[in-house]
């Protein structure tokens, strides 16, 4: 671990910093979990078929944890894992990683879509009845949205990264009531 | 009392939020909240310094991790806090007050680090809250925390610190 000034985060100094910070952020989701529905380590234990001694190593020192372990251990807890990769416009990592809590309570707002197309500000999906039968149409525009989420802008901004970065994250994220057209000229 | 002038210093690596900071109190035999950290093995400062990321970021108390005692049936200790790490039996914990530096934004909340102590018994030692707490009700020691925000707000904004 380096040393840093205030102003840097704790992670900036190395990816082992920055690995330790993600495992850690995951394995305090599963405490939450555990906390919320009194889940005892030694119950963790026997839904994994690991000896406590396993689970507590994990939960209390979570270091650099394998996909397959991260699945498993959310699995038993009845909770699923994705793996997001952002941009944040902070490519010097100066304000460390976003928190996974941070992407939960997003999702959970958003009313936990399960498809971009239930994302409220996605590209809208038109629908037109063919017989008894609603027939989803994407436009072309629409389905090169969709196929596309982060595209690389057509034209040269002159703002500063933060402001392209701002500018895409309009689009992907969906916030935006400009139109997309508007965005990439 | 001490071994110098006391200090207060923000967490180095942890940023001050519009809600919440840490930092460590040092300067007193009393105070060995910095040492105690400093003393940790790197995966356990990892964990703590996660933990605070966490706290200042808004999460609420995570039992194994971080918490306070706000709805302790002795008042005098609602304004403690302690990050935790543990390691095989022992329990690492730094215990702290919480104190609200800017009057006009009360939910701006600053936990002062205190001391250090390795816990083995499950119920925290009542003296050692006690002991975390009376620190923060110090004059002296609430205008170190105003300095050291200050401070931290003129590096921000790339003033002369």
């Amino acid at each position: 671990m380096s040393v840093m000034s205030e102003l840097s985060h704790w992670t900036q100094g190395g990816i082992d910093d920055f690995v330790y910070s993600i495992s850690a952020g995951y394995t305090a989701q599963l405490e939450v979990k555990m906390e919320k529905e009194e889940v005892s380590q030694t119950e963790l234990a026997k839904r994994l078929k690991k000896t406590t001694g396993r689970v507590s190593q994990v939960l209390n020192d979570p270091g650099n944890l394998g996909l397959k372990v991260i699945v498993e251990y959310a699995k038993a807890l009845g909770m699923k894992v994705s793996i997001v990769a952002y941009d944040d416009g902070d490519p010097g990592n100066n304000r460390g990683p976003i928190r996974p809590e941070v992407f939960v309570k997003c999702w959970e707002k958003a009313k936990c879509p399960t498809a971009l197309y239930e994302v409220e500000g996605a590209p809208k999906v038109a629908t037109k009845t063919k017989g008894s039968t609603n027939v989803t149409v994407l436009t072309p525009a629409q389905t090169e949205a969709i196929g596309t989420p982060t595209p690389q802008p057509s034209v040269t901004f002159g703002g500063s990264q933060r402001e392209r970065m701002n500018t895409e994250q309009i689009f992907t994220t969906g916030n935006s009531h400009e139109e997309p057209i508007e965005i990439y000229g | 009392m001490g071994e110098g002038p006391l200090e207060f210093h923000l967490v180095a690596g942890i940023r001050v939020t519009a809600i919440r900071a840490v930092g460590f109190l040092k300067g007193d035999k009393g105070l060995t909240a910095w040492a105690g950290f400093e003393s940790l093995k790197p995966n356990r400062r990892r964990l703590i310094l996660d933990s605070m990321d966490a706290w200042v970021g808004g999460s609420i108390d995570i039992g194994k991790r971080f918490h306070g005692w706000h709805s302790d049936s002795d008042p005098r200790v609602r304004e403690c806090f302690v990050f935790k790490a543990r390691e095989g039996n022992v329990g690492h914990r730094l215990y702290g007050f919480l104190y609200h530096p800017v009057l006009k934004n009360p939910a701006f909340v600053v936990c002062g680090l205190v001391s250090y102590a390795i816990k083995t018994a499950r119920e925290s030692d009542r003296a050692e809250l006690l002991h975390a707490v009376a620190w923060g009700k110090r004059a002296y020691v609430v205008n170190l925390i105003s300095e050291a925000l200050a401070r931290n707000e003129k590096h921000k904004t790339g003033g002369v610190g």
